[in-house]
């Protein structure tokens, strides 16, 4: 008996190439990320389209009601007010970051003695949470006692409520966004800066460019593709902002900063109404999609690759 | 005057001049950029360690007529903040372990192992990092609220087991390892578990403290998930017992507020300054290859 399991045993695994053995092993290492990317990732994608198509409201028993919540989302005021202050935020933020980044790593650049200190300190506030850098933030821009509005005073400015008045409250939200970011995207463009080849820049200083057309032909060409990235980046995460407004205005003064992430959670979880909730994360992801789809059209027209 | 008697040397003088001047100038920039960078933070320890009363005042104080804990002892004990931290410390740590743990052993797979479906694969994870997390959000609730974890560790753990973004970090890193290494122990009769735990993890060391760090700082900064599956306040993490410290008593302490943000944030800055080297390495690896 054992005779004959003992050589019974060897005969598959002569059978199984080292391929098909390296597969197996494969499937091996894979199989907690797998189990986790099934289960935590995809899994709840499919089921959150699934909930987008049901009127779910938590304790009630959901019915397919279509895309009918797309189409009531497209005549909600709120929504669209959410959409509208979104795309707002997304285009005083990407761009005053993309240039302070930028302006931040031209500086760095230059390898004055310090640099490294102040870089750091420029890197510190992408690490802090949201919540803390919020209640600094509002701190500053108290109305009585805030800080802004004595500099301002000093200089014969009078006081306003940054955060509580229509007219500032989305360009306060976009300033600190930008105090938090600008140094993090900074680093990005520096890595690219420094990744530019001296020879080149050399070579064209022979032929008789001067600084800024070094700068603008040969320097700025090579660091596109980080520009590129910082773009495509900063439009994802302007349009999934969220904490800054819940923490700071709620979304107010009347509804003038609510984003759409903010409506998504009001919906979802103060509300309880799963299925819209749902069908916003997907509006969301489409607005994604499109305004990364549309950058990497462009990208061939200005973006340098080798 | 100067130009007339040596134009070489008054010239190279003029050139010595204007560097001087633009190093002067670039010098003075750098001191007030990092003077307005960091002031929200020296304003946040300032009014953290002042009376309240001379923090509601108009124009401000700038050095307080005496230092004080008052708001630190007060924010350690309107609400138990320090069982927030350990809440945190305890969340933040299991979560690094399960994400560094499974991002390696998938790395591995996907950046140095072959099989059938594997590029297909990867690009379906490349994918989902693309669908914002909001959109799994509605579900995971639903899930965790089915299994009954609402307001228990599980909650904030078990979702946080995976990351595809870690993933992808670590195959990038491991891409780079030499292949040379592996063959040569594969012929001294390694076999695959001892190849990844013998050479690949001592070779990834820094690319593994880079995904820990990540890791961590994401789950400490994590608010909105915290936020919706925690109901007590025995379960609050940092960010969410900070945000209820807002609405704690009737009006808005922001001494008290400012305290609790500098102990929110002096884990995360300590931990920061003592590995920035593989916090910007991360940084610079996704940048560039992004």
């Amino acid at each position: 008996m054992t005779n004959v399991i003992v050589q019974s045993k060897p005969a598959p695994r002569r059978k199984m190439t080292n391929a098909q053995r390296e597969a197996w092993v494969a499937l091996g290492f894979l199989t907690p990320n797998l189990l986790g990317f099934l289960l935590l990732s995809l899994g709840p994608v499919i089921f959150s389209l699934i909930i987008s198509l049901t009127n779910w409201g938590g304790l009630t028993v959901p019915s397919f009601v279509g895309v009918d919540n797309y189409l009531r989302l497209l005549k909600d005021p709120v929504f669209l007010r959410s959409a509208r202050n979104t795309l707002l935020f997304t285009v005083m933020f990407v761009p005053f970051a993309l240039i302070a980044a930028v302006s931040l790593a031209l500086l760095f650049d230059r390898k004055v003695r310090g640099t490294a200190v102040v870089r750091l300190l420029c890197f510190m506030p992408i690490i802090t949470d949201m919540i803390s850098v919020s209640f600094i933030w509002t701190w500053i821009y108290h109305l009585r006692f805030g800080v802004l509005n004595y500099a301002l005073g000093l200089v014969g400015i009078p006081p306003q409520a940054w955060l509580g008045d229509a007219r500032w409250a989305m360009l306060s939200l976009v300033v600190l966004s930008v105090w938090r970011w600008a140094g993090y995207y900074a680093v990005i463009i520096l890595a690219a800066l420094q990744g530019v080849p001296t020879a080149l820049q050399e070579a064209a200083r022979i032929d008789g460019a001067g600084p800024r057309q070094v700068f603008t032909r040969i320097t700025l060409p090579l660091i596109t593709p980080a520009i590129f990235f910082v773009i495509v980046n900063s439009i994802i995460s302007s349009l999934q902002v969220f904490e800054q407004m819940f923490v700071m205005t709620k979304g107010g003064p009347s509804d003038s900063t609510i984003s759409i992430a903010m409506f998504l959670y009001q919906q979802g979880f103060l509300f309880l109404k799963m299925g819209y909730a749902s069908s916003v994360a997907w509006i969301m992801f489409l607005g994604i999609f499109v305004f990364t789809f549309i950058n990497w059209l462009l990208r061939r027209r200005w973006v340098y690759e080798e | 005057m100067v130009k007339t008697t040596f134009p070489g040397a008054g010239k190279r003088s003029r050139h010595n001049l204007l560097r001087a001047w633009s190093q002067a100038v670039l010098t003075i920039l750098l001191i007030v950029l990092g003077l307005l960078v960091s002031f929200p933070f020296v304003w946040m320890v300032r009014s953290s360690i002042m009376l309240e009363k001379e923090a509601l005042v108009f124009p401000p104080i700038w050095i307080p007529s005496e230092f004080t804990l008052a708001s630190y002892i007060g924010a350690l004990t309107i609400q138990p903040f320090a069982r927030y931290i350990l809440n945190s410390l305890f969340v933040s740590t299991t979560i690094m372990l399960g994400q560094v743990l499974t991002a390696s052993m998938g790395a591995y797979a996907f950046a140095r192992l072959r099989f059938p479906g594997r590029d297909k694969l990867f690009l379906v994870y490349l994918a989902t990092m693309m669908i914002p997390s909001q959109v799994t959000l509605v579900p995971s609730f639903v899930l965790v609220s089915w299994l009954g974890w609402i307001d228990t560790y599980f909650a904030f753990i078990v979702p946080g087991l995976f990351s595809a973004y870690l993933t992808f970090l670590m195959r990038q890193f491991l891409l780079n390892i030499p292949k040379e290494l592996e063959d040569a122990a594969r012929i001294d009769g390694a076999g695959y578990i001892r190849i990844f735990v013998t050479i690949i993890l001592p070779l990834a060391q820094a690319a593994l403290i880079t995904c820990a760090l990540l890791s961590f700082m994401g789950s400490w900064t994590s608010f909105l998930w915290p936020l919706i599956v925690t109901r007590s306040s025995d379960m609050r993490t940092v960010p969410i017992g900070l945000a209820a410290l807002q609405q704690q008593q009737g009006y808005v302490n922001f001494p008290q507020l400012m305290a609790g943000s500098v102990m929110a944030l002096l884990p995360i800055i300590i931990l920061f300054l003592s590995l920035q080297r593989y916090y910007l390495q991360g940084i610079a690896t996704t940048g560039l290859k992004g």
